[in-house]
């Protein structure tokens, strides 16, 4: 299916975005009274209350090192604590969104035919059990150093995910997608009762409601670990369900 | 040119890609491509704008003793969100792309004028 006039559309649009991006470069580098973009101050560019951990108080004291108890939370990688802490609502609507999407993707594949099995070679079926072990392995240590290192539930589900569908690639009908379902909403009931847990014991949604620790500690930043621990789960298995769906092996009445 | 200026300048090039490629394919597949590749490029384009001279990633480790130099964990936060938002969304994509193609017999976009008319023909 040509269109008659693909390169003359081509050299359109071409043209439209050099223009476009004129347009832009001239608003980013040669912005009006000489300001642009370099010309914001490093204190208004970075959110210095998250890093030093007090976004409540005034006057930021500004000394948090490794080891230190006693802030406003507890966790060491900066980002974690956003995620998961400060703006763990955002995180909620996000696998909401996610929960959505698959529940979406499960809909419009009800129906597809069966398709042609062929067995795994001798490769796969020797190299999968080893690999899948190890991505299991990698994806459990990235979902439970989540606040300590880069990464956490997202990343680590998906690898967990992974080593999932090496396991659904090796044996067909390795998972059901029932068991998958039931895991993966009891991680999201486990998510909102966390959250109301705090807020019977506080008055506020998502309220840190365990023991901070000492920053750096495996046990530390409170209900960070225990967050990241159900957002994995649920969405190891939804990506798990959501690729078992692409591969398609269990619909049969088209 | 210094390194913010270099992730800018790889945002701009990531996104006019996209935008090119959603302009002029008529491949819904191609099209879902071109989508992540314009994703790819705003993600960039905001954790690159948090970036400072000399930034270092923030995490609090024993080595640490300046946290002055941390760079902005805030659009990196925002854009993990992003990143999963956007697997959702090409998964579904995908999927429709899928049933599309078990209706019409092709991954293409087809005019449905054209189409009635070739159906008429017949």
């Amino acid at each position: 299916m040509k269109t008659r006039h693909q390169n003359m559309l081509n050299l359109f649009v071409f043209l439209m975005l050099i223009l476009f991006s004129a347009v832009v470069y001239k608003a980013l580098f040669n912005g009006e009274q000489g300001k642009n973009w370099r010309s914001i101050a490093k204190s208004e560019k970075v959110s210095e209350s998250y890093i030093y951990k007090n976004v409540n108080e005034q006057n930021m004291v500004k000394t948090v090192q490794m080891g230190d108890s006693g802030h406003e939370e507890g966790s060491a990688n900066i980002v974690t604590s956003i995620v998961v802490s400060y703006r763990a609502f955002d995180t909620l609507g996000e696998i909401l969104v996610l929960f959505a999407s698959i529940a979406g993707v499960g809909l419009l594949m009800g129906k597809r035919r069966k398709r042609t099995v062929v067995p795994a070679s001798i490769v796969i079926q020797t190299a999968i059990p080893i690999v899948s072990l190890l991505t299991l392995l990698v994806g459990i240590f990235i979902i439970l150093h989540g606040h300590l290192t880069p990464g956490g539930g997202f990343p680590g589900g998906a690898l967990i995910a992974g080593g999932f569908v090496f396991l659904v690639l090796f044996k067909e009908n390795f998972l059901k997608k029932k068991i998958l379902l039931a895991v993966e909403s009891l991680a999201g009931l486990g998510i909102i009762g966390a959250a109301f847990w705090g807020t019977l014991k506080n008055g506020y949604f998502f309220f840190n409601f365990l023991p901070n620790g000492n920053i750096g500690e495996l046990f530390s930043g409170g209900i960070v670990m225990l967050l990241y621990l159900l957002i994995g789960i649920k969405v190891a298995s939804e990506l798990t369900s959501v690729a078992s769906y692409m591969i398609g092996e269990e619909e049969t009445n088209s | 040119m210094n390194l913010t200026d270099l992730f800018l300048l790889q945002a701009g090039i990531l996104f006019l890609i996209g935008i090119f490629g959603i302009l002029t394919r008529k491949n819904i597949f191609k099209i879902l491509m071109s989508i992540n590749i314009l994703q790819t490029g705003v993600n960039l384009l905001i954790v690159g704008l948090g970036y400072i001279p000399d930034g270092k990633a923030p995490i609090i480790t024993e080595s640490s003793s300046n946290l002055s130099l941390f760079v902005d964990p805030l659009p990196q936060a925002l854009i993990l969100t992003s990143i999963v938002i956007g697997f959702g969304t090409t998964a579904l994509g995908l999927v429709v792309a899928l049933r599309y193609h078990q209706k019409h017999k092709t991954i293409d976009f087809v005019n449905i004028d054209d189409e009635k008319e070739n159906e008429v023909c017949e």
